[in-house]
């Protein structure tokens, strides 16, 4: 295989996605349309299933290809591999011409790859729990589309094309994460249809600094490209050059740094524009694994990493990417600590991560941040996929009891009021629908239990419980998912974020090594928090809190209606073990997850632990161990280069490296530890006398640092202030003021000169007396009269 | 007498009296009384004129503007009886209390104009002495001139032409003489004009001031309605014109007014 | 040797009063007589001015003088008529209560 064959399959990963998405789109608009699942005819169920099998197809492909792609660059000694013109897309003369070309270098390949897995394991994994969904067809259209955008993001070789994949990936979320758009109530969090918008609005913050940047380099590449069509100057190669050639100030180098870097602030979730990603969560949950955890919010790091010569000359912006890096992780890691919502930790959880990310590139750690970047992907998506298990089953569970209460509620009243069918219906008929609104959306706003105020969120963690014994699968996988995300040894997760934290000691940022330290052992807690409390626990929470929010809904419903001696045990109990028929008791079953669902999850966990094993520290193992060390130095020949230059490069030592070994695996089992002693142990007690005994700081937590209150506060109501200043103070009072003002001066003076004419002769008289006077005088004072 | 020439006291009682007249003029509340001091206003003021040498002015003065405008006057308060009727004006208060400030703000305009003129600076020189009157007449300072007219003018030459041709003028120097010589030649089509005034006049005011029969009254309506006429309200003339209103533009209009013709 | 001024004076006092009369009595008749005693006192004033001049006499002053008393008199009796049939009317001659020119 020559560079000459690859050249001409290169075009093929990014397009077969989207060529699938198109077909997708066609089928559901020619055949399903918007219509619900339940209305489908065979052949129609046919075309619907026919989608995800197109869509998984297509990735596969793509897969495929990277695959050899990545083979292909590993055995070969070429680092690049680009073709610059497949089409031209804005043909308008010889100087305005914007020409699409794509191009492949192992950090491109390593992207491709890595997108192109974590996004196969979603769709299979879609197929399952889509599977109900009336929106099937739209999520396997816009699916494939969002996996184009990131590959066009990856494999482009021009500045602008990257604004253009970012805009686009930007635009798949939006669609993604709003999928269920007509969702009214989601347990008090963010509604999708505001979810995306809140994506999309803090994605543009972060893209109008990577706008400005890009123009900036556009500007900059102007006196330099004699010979090259206008818009090829943003090439990379181009723009690198004239950088690494030093014809850059060192200001704007640090400017369009910076520049450049919001947009990843804004993209890669990093504080403070990180408020959208938790909200994000609204979406559908293979959605958050593949945007939200593996893909979307790696273009960010992908982003600082490619312009890795231009940001390495300068310090500071480095060094800005260093600190915003790192309060990022901080603060993802403490929020995590203290969420109910199991979705939630994870969000935070990947800020944290990100925040890693950023923080390795601004110690110099470039390959550090790219090695921890691809296990992430592998253990986070897995988290998220088996959290979405989790919460289907959960949500499947929920909708069957509620066909049990209905189904005992109507048998129970037909029992009480034989005589009378229609009551015993109707009664029947709200006693169940009082115990579905009481689960979701609770019985009493002002009681202190909370499952009685706020109602049964199927993400909630503290209705999970020893999830286990029902999926085992789920439950094994996941933990391992969670010890590579806590950086338990062994672990991928363990060898990449060493690797982290050894470069930032390397540096010698102490500070941040410790900050750093200090989020591993919040992160390792949290993460084994999720584990113990949802699936090695022994209470089995969910059906005695199902049967009390049922009972107390019908209870007050009762005595709305007026039944008297309402026992509501009489309908139904829910029971995690055996049910005992004679007593109304049902047994409840939790929905273990097909093997569509289940076989990602399995890879996923391989991959947890596999993957780490590219990234062994050469110091210790032996050199030329540390593959992707080995695959990825080209692409960061050129920030090499300049460290080497300007002697920050460090070699790290056997010894060293080996205390900081033990340190990381040491804080990882500490939090494990805690996590096993407060949620395994002592669920019940513990973890409440945790948070009385932090007092504020369990507050500030939980309410993510209030940072959606301050912008609100700030931003919306001050913005709002400001623009009725505007409407009221100056459109109103002003504009409309001088207008209706013109009119009513108008109206008095004329109403005031209407009154001279009185229709009184006398009064006439009187004014042309009175005009004589002054027109005499008048003639006088002006003219003068001499005789 | 008083140090002043005859001509200066008989002129300063002449105008006292016709000031004090004419201020009975305004002041009375009878209109009679009032007419009556403008009779005398106007001796006075004939009187004035003699003094001036203007005797035709004077005459004038008696005969047309007491004689006759001032007797239609008293004829027409004798015909109609005068009652003070609704003071619908609102202003009056206010215009009662502005019209002499507005009057004295006239005068004193006047008299700025007066005293600041040539005839008040350089003419005010009171002597009687031929001797005197021809040195300023030489020095052209206006005087008016005393009741004599001169007939000849500063050169010497005679302001009065001779006889010449049949038209023979009449040898007279009298004001009348030679207003009536301007009056005839120079002023001709003026004069002509005046009498086509006084002829309009006539006719306007025989119009105007006529009853009118019903006829007219009638055919007129329109034109009085939208001149502003209104009838009394409640009064027969209202009905009668409401009637005639609708019945504008029909033929009914043309039957009613032959009914009345007949009448 | 009556100074033109004092004529000019009486003519000008003379003119006020009557200005006075008009605007301030309500009796039709008395405001009409004012109006003459104006004209009255234009008429002394434009023969005083033609009694003025050194170059001899001029009497366009005093044929003026003619004319503005023959409009007078046109006028009165016009007014007169216009008066009367006002007055046949509203059976008053009060100026006030002419206010038909209102809206």
């Amino acid at each position: 295989m020559t560079a000459k064959d690859v050249e001409s399959i290169l075009w093929l990963v990014p397009i077969i996605p989207l060529v699938a998405s198109f077909i997708n789109a066609f089928i559901s608009l020619a055949f399903l349309a918007s219509r619900k699942k339940s209305d489908l005819t065979a052949g129609q169920l046919f075309a619907r299933g026919l989608t995800g099998v197109i869509g998984i197809t297509a990735i596969i492909s793509s897969l495929t290809i990277s695959i050899i792609l990545l083979v292909f660059l590993q055995g070969s000694n070429e680092h690049l591999v680009s073709v610059k013109e497949i089409f031209i897309w804005i043909p308008s003369g010889d100087d305005f011409q914007i020409k699409f070309g794509l191009m492949l270098d192992p950090l491109t390949s390593v992207m491709t790859v890595v997108v192109t897995t974590i996004s196969l394991m979603v769709h299979i994994f879609s197929t399952g729990y889509m599977k109900n969904e009336d929106g099937f067809h739209r999520f396997y259209t816009y699916l494939p589309f969002f996996t184009f955008s990131m590959l066009l993001l990856v494999m482009c070789n021009n500045f602008l094309w990257l604004y253009v994949g970012w805009e686009l990936v930007g635009l798949s979320s939006y669609l993604l994460i709003g999928f269920w758009f007509a969702k009214k109530y989601d347990w008090g969090r963010m509604l999708p249809s505001a979810a995306n918008v809140k994506a999309f609005v803090v994605n543009r913050i972060g893209d109008f600094g990577f706008g400005l940047g890009v123009m900036w380099l556009f500007v900059i590449m102007l006196p330099h490209g004699e010979g090259i069509p206008l818009f090829d100057r943003l090439n990379y190669e181009n723009v690198f050059k004239v950088f690494e050639e030093g014809l850059v100030d060192g200001k704007v180098v640090f400017l369009v740094s910076i520049l450049l870097f919001m947009g990843a602030m804004g993209k890669s979730a990093q504080m403070p524009l990180h408020v959208w990603l938790p909200d994000a969560m609204a979406g559908p949950t293979p959605v958050s694994a593949l945007i939200h955890a593996a893909t979307m919010v790696t273009a960010g790091v992908y982003l600082v990493g490619r312009i890795n010569p231009i940001i390495v000359r300068s310090e500071e912006a480095i060094a800005a990417v260093a600190v915003i890096g790192i309060l990022t992780a901080f603060f993802g890691s403490t929020v995590g600590t203290t969420q109910k919502d199991i979705k939630a930790v994870m969000a935070y959880s990947t800020v944290s991560q990100l925040g890693y990310m950023f923080f390795a590139l601004g110690v110099y750690g470039w390959i550090a941040a790219f090695f921890h970047l691809m296990t992430h992907a592998f253990f986070k998506g897995l988290l998220f996929l088996g959290c979405g298990a989790v919460i289907h089953s959960n949500e499947d569970t929920i909708k069957e009891m509620f066909e049990e209460i209905h189904h005992n509620a109507e048998e129970w009243a037909k029992k009480k009021y034989p005589n009378d069918p229609e009551k015993a219906a109707e009664y029947a008929f709200e006693l169940f629908e009082a115990a579905e609104n009481a689960i979701e959306y609770g019985v009493d706003p002002k009681s202190d239990d909370r499952l009685l105020r706020e109602g049964l969120d199927p993400q909630d963690m503290d209705y999970m419980g020893n999830y286990f014994k029902q999926m085992p699968v789920v439950a094994i996988s996941m933990t391992f998912g969670a010890a590579a995300l806590a950086g338990v040894p062994l672990t991928a997760g363990f060898w990449s974020k060493d690797e982290i934290l050894g470069t930032a000691a390397l540096q010698g940022q102490w500070w941040i090594y410790l900050i750093g330290l200090f989020s591993a052992l919040l992160t390792a807690f949290y993460s084994f928090r999720m584990i113990f409390s949802v699936f090695w626990s022994d209470s089995y929470r969910l059906p005695k809190a199902l049967t009390r929010l049922a009972h107390a809904g019908m209870q007050k419903k009762a005595k709305e209606l007026g039944i008297q001696y309402f026992n509501p045990i009489e309908i139904i109990e829910f029971v995690g073990g055996n049910a005992d028929k004679n007593r109304k008791q049902v047994k409840v079953h939790v929905h273990k997850p097909g093997w569509n669902m289940q076989a990602p999850l399995v890879f996923l966990a391989f991959m947890s632990i596999a993957a780490g094993y590219v990234g062994l520290p050469n110091v210790i193992f032996g050199n030329g161990v540390n593959q992707i060390e080995k695959f990825l130095e080209p692409t960061f020949e050129p920030a090499l280069k300049v460290m080497e230059s300007n002697d920050i490069t460090k070699q790290p030592d056997f010894t060293g490296t080996l205390i900081l070994l033990l340190v990381s695996a040491v804080v990882s089992l500490t939090g494990v530890g805690i996590a096993y002693v407060m949620y395994h142990k002592n669920r019940e007690t513990l973890p409440e006398r945790a948070m009385r005994l932090s007092g504020p700081l369990y507050y500030i937590s939980r309410n993510k640092w209030y940072f959606d209150e301050v912008y609100n506060l700030i931003f919306i109501q001050g913005g709002m202030a400001f623009f009725r200043f505007l409407w009221r103070g100056i459109d109103v009072f002003i504009i409309d003021g001088i207008v209706n003002g013109v009119g009513y001066v108008t109206r008095f003076i004329s109403q005031g000169l209407r009154k001279v004419q009185t229709g009184f002769v006398t009064n006439y008289a009187l004014y042309i007396a009175l005009g004589l006077v002054v027109v005499v005088a008048i003639f006088y004072l002006t003219v003068g009269v001499k005789f | 007498m008083f140090g002043l020439p005859l001509e200066q006291i008989i002129f300063l009682v002449l105008s006292g009296l016709s000031i004090v007249c004419s201020l009975g003029l305004v002041i009375f509340k009878d209109p009679v009384h009032s007419a009556v001091s403008l009779v005398l206003t106007f001796f006075n003021v004939a009187g004035i004129y003699i003094l001036m040498g203007a005797e035709f002015m004077a005459a004038l003065q008696v005969l047309v503007y007491s004689g006759a405008i001032l007797v239609l006057f008293v004829f027409v308060m004798m015909l109609l009886q005068l009652r003070p009727g609704p003071a619908l004006n609102p202003f009056r208060f206010f215009q009662s209390r502005i019209a002499p400030v507005i009057a004295l703000a006239f005068l004193a305009e006047v008299l700025v104009i007066i005293f600041a003129s040539n005839y008040y600076n350089n003419g005010g020189k009171i002597t009687d002495s031929a001797n005197t009157q021809a040195a300023n007449m030489a020095k052209n300072i206006s005087y008016v001139v005393s009741s004599k007219v001169p007939m000849t003018d500063t050169q010497g030459n005679s302001v009065v032409k001779s006889n010449e041709g049949w038209f023979s003028e009449p040898n007279s120097t009298g004001h009348t003489a030679l207003l009536g010589k301007e009056l005839y030649s120079k002023f001709i089509l003026p004069f002509e004009i005046c009498s086509l005034i006084l002829l309009v006049a006539a006719i306007g005011a025989i119009v105007i001031g006529r009853r009118g029969l019903e006829r007219d009254r009638k055919e007129f309506r329109s034109v009085g309605i939208s001149l502003g006429g209104v009838a009394e309200p409640g009064s027969a003339q209202e009905f009668e014109y409401e009637k005639e209103l609708k019945m504008l533009g029909t033929n009914e209009l043309d039957k009613e007014r032959k009914l009345t013709l007949k009448k | 040797m009556i100074p033109t001024a004092w004529f000019l004076i009486l003519s000008g006092i003379l003119f006020s009063i009557g200005l006075t009369g008009v605007l301030m009595r309500r009796n039709v008749l008395v405001i009409f007589m004012c109006v003459e005693l104006m004209m009255n006192a234009v008429n002394i004033t434009f023969v005083a001015f033609a009694r003025s001049f050194t170059k001899g006499i001029n009497f366009a002053g005093d044929n003026f003088v003619v004319f503005v008393v023959t409009v007078a008199a046109a006028e009165a009796a016009v007014g007169l008529a216009i008066i009367v049939s006002l007055a046949t009317k509203q059976s008053s001659v009060d100026a006030d209560s002419i206010g038909m020119l209102k809206d």
